[in-house]
């Protein structure tokens, strides 16, 4: 196996000893960017839109309630909402009920929280199935009143 | 071959290879936009399904309580010089009118023709050149209801969403006729449009506000004063608008491209003689910047000195005209517009450059760089819970907050941008989402609040140190693993960068 003491083949000069460690640190440079190009990137505080708090939100926004935290998980869907107005405070349940019996599977519950500003106007919350009976026309708007738990 | 020589040759092709290869997967282009972004602001002027598709259930209580029985829906056009409108009004069985017209804000000027709050107001008493009307059933009815109140949080636009398109959604929704073929746009090609329908009515009444009054007796429309008069001989009184109090004449408004292309022939003519020979049988784009620092442009052709095409842009414009809203809302509104443009001119607020070749900037840098800058240097997107910081970007300040994400949020700005620890922007959300997350009780998860919408001026971010052309403007971000793509606005290609953190660009591609 040639080696470093290795006599030169006839007719050729020995690689001088610069020039091998020259590539040997070449080739370590090249190996280092390899590594760092191929490392992927850190996902630390990854955060992924939910395509479904989306259209939710959209639907409370094309009704007047811009801003609302709309979060949904499998077992709920949480709407904070802020309005300017004391008195339209009420109505945001029906708009975030109407938003919610549109998305596709659902979760189970809706629960409404309303501040008007920054003050509590009240949280009710509900069955999804219970305003997918009304929106069907099974139950009047007054029968689904009663299933609402609110607080 | 020299083992030397063969370590450079692959030294060489390792330094091209590798980087592109590393690249080539962050230039793929993600799905489009449509598939994962949603706007933060809808536009449900153009797209008003959301609201069509879930309407509020106290909203939905009072149609299910309308008679069955027979409506009328009427599309109505006003072709009257310098302002036209289209609007509505849906007949109830009872008699009770109600009118239903789509409007600009009445702030500003230019900004309001683009992206504005539209309003839906009671249009009652509008002045009407021609109409066309339907007898429809309870079901149709409230389907142009559910339209009109789709539209009352629309977003107005001079091109896209303005009162005519309100009147096409309608006609479309319900299935009539505002025009034999196409769709109309302006008023004037909605009086066309309904003129030549069969059973158009052309006002002819002197006073335009006066309705013709439909007579249930003959099944007829006539001029109020002959149903009046009919109704008299039948022993009956006229029924007479029931709606409530109407609308007064709304007064003067840019509402269409047809009116913004009167108002400038109406100044052009003021222009002196030099200015005018500049624009003369050109094409010029117009680049408007509102006060929010958001763009919108028009393109104005001219046949001479007139203005003879008003579009969203045009192609190959001989000038490009950069002005800001204020700028050229106190032109239009000087009485000396001539010393206030050469004013604005002089501060800079307006702008004029010829035409120049689209050039698109190449954006140095690479995968290896990017990454190893990451890797070796802290970023500066790093910060605890609870903490607040400033940063300066690309000549503005930011203010980095983590409440329960990190957001990244322009002084003055009432948006956010989520972004993760090296600065790549995963949603955007506002100072209102994050107030009502905070007083809330119940528990919000991390994805609460977070949405995907093309950003405006956040795309900086991304771009730190790459000069662009200032008409080129990072418009439309759209979250990946770990890079950011964003769509250039502007110049005659679109095109893709494809961003990472700490203002780094991994590449370039084509839309």
């Amino acid at each position: 196996m040639a080696g470093a003491n290795t006599p030169a083949a006839p007719g050729k000069e020995p690689i001088p000893r610069w020039l091998k460690v020259a590539g040997i640190i070449v080739a370590l440079v090249l190996l280092v960017i390899i590594v760092i190009t191929l490392i992927p990137l850190p996902l630390e505080g990854m955060v992924r839109p939910d395509s479904r708090n989306g259209q939710v939100y959209a639907a409370l926004a094309a009704n007047g309630i811009p801003d609302a935290a709309v979060d949904m998980t499998k077992d709920r869907l949480l709407v904070s909402a802020r309005v300017t107005n004391a008195a339209d405070a009420p109505k945001v349940k029906y708009i975030v009920w109407g938003a919610a019996s549109q998305v596709a599977n659902p979760p189970p519950v809706i629960i409404v929280e309303v501040f008007s500003v920054d003050t509590p106007a009240g949280t009710n919350r509900v069955e999804t199935a219970s305003v997918q009976d009304y929106v069907a026309g099974k139950i009047t708007l007054d029968e689904l009143e009663k299933r609402v738990q609110a607080s | 071959m020299r083992p030397v020589v063969l370590i450079l040759l692959l030294a060489c092709v390792s330094v091209i290879v590798v980087p592109a290869l590393a690249g080539w997967e962050e230039l793929a282009v993600p799905p489009p936009l449509e598939e994962n972004a949603v706007w933060m602001r809808p536009d449900y002027s153009r797209s008003p399904e959301p609201a069509l598709k879930a309407p509020d259930l106290e909203y939905m209580e009072y149609t299910r309580s309308l008679p069955q029985g027979e409506y009328q829906i009427c599309f109505y056009s006003d072709d009257s010089l310098p302002i036209g409108h289209g609007f509505i009004k849906i007949l109830f069985p009872d008699g009770t009118m109600h009118g239903f017209g789509f409007y600009p804000p009445e702030t500003g000027l230019w900004g309001r023709f683009f992206n504005s709050p539209g309003k839906m107001e009671r249009d009652n008493t509008h002045e009407w050149d021609w109409k066309i009307c339907y007898k429809v059933n309870r079901s149709t009815a409230v389907t142009a209801l559910d339209t009109a109140r789709a539209w009352r949080f629309g977003t107005y636009h001079l091109f896209d969403s303005n009162c005519v398109h309100f009147v096409d959604h309608v006609a479309n929704q319900t299935g009539l006729a505002v025009a034999p073929n196409g769709t109309p746009e302006r008023p004037g090609t909605l009086a066309t449009g309904i003129s030549q329908l069969p059973g158009a009515i052309k006002n002819a009444n002197k006073d335009k506000t006066r309705e013709m009054v439909f007579d249930p007796m003959t099944g007829t429309w006539m001029r109020e004063d002959e149903q009046r008069a009919a109704a008299r001989l039948r022993g009956k009184t006229a029924r007479p608008d029931t709606a409530g109090p109407g609308m007064p004449l709304i007064g003067s408004r840019i509402e269409t491209p047809d009116d913004l292309k009167n108002l400038v022939n109406g100044k052009v003519a003021a222009v002196p003689a030099d200015l005018q020979k500049l624009a003369a049988d050109k094409r010029v784009l117009l680049v408007v910047t509102g006060d929010g620092g958001e763009r919108n442009t028009i393109g104005f052709t001219f046949l001479g000195t007139t203005v003879t095409g008003v579009e969203p842009g045009v192609e190959k414009p001989d000038y490009r005209v950069y002005a800001t809203d204020q700028a050229l809302t106190r032109i239009f509104a000087a009485e000396d517009p001539v010393t206030t443009y050469r004013t604005a001119l002089g501060r800079g607020e307006i702008r004029i450059e010829p035409a120049a070749p689209a050039d698109m900037a190449l954006i140095g840098g690479s995968g290896f760089l990017n990454k190893a800058s990451l890797l070796l240097t802290p970023s500066p997107f790093l910060i605890r819970k609870g903490e607040q910081k400033d940063l300066a970007l690309n000549g503005k300040t930011y203010t980095l907050l983590r409440p329960m994400n990190i957001l990244l949020q322009e002084k003055g700005s009432t948006d956010a941008t989520v972004i993760s620890s090296d600065g790549a922007a995963q949603g955007y959300t506002t100072t209102g989402i994050v107030r009502a997350i905070t007083l809330s009780p119940q528990k919000h998860t991390t994805a609460s609040g977070v949405y995907t919408r093309p950003a405006t001026g956040i795309g900086d971010l991304a771009v730190a140190g790459f000069g662009l052309p200032d008409d080129q403007k990072i418009v439309t971000p759209s979250p990946a693993e770990s890079a950011v793509l964003y769509t250039l606005q502007g110049g005659a290609d679109p095109a893709h960068l494809v961003a990472g953190g700490a203002g780094f660009a991994y590449g370039y591609g084509e839309a």
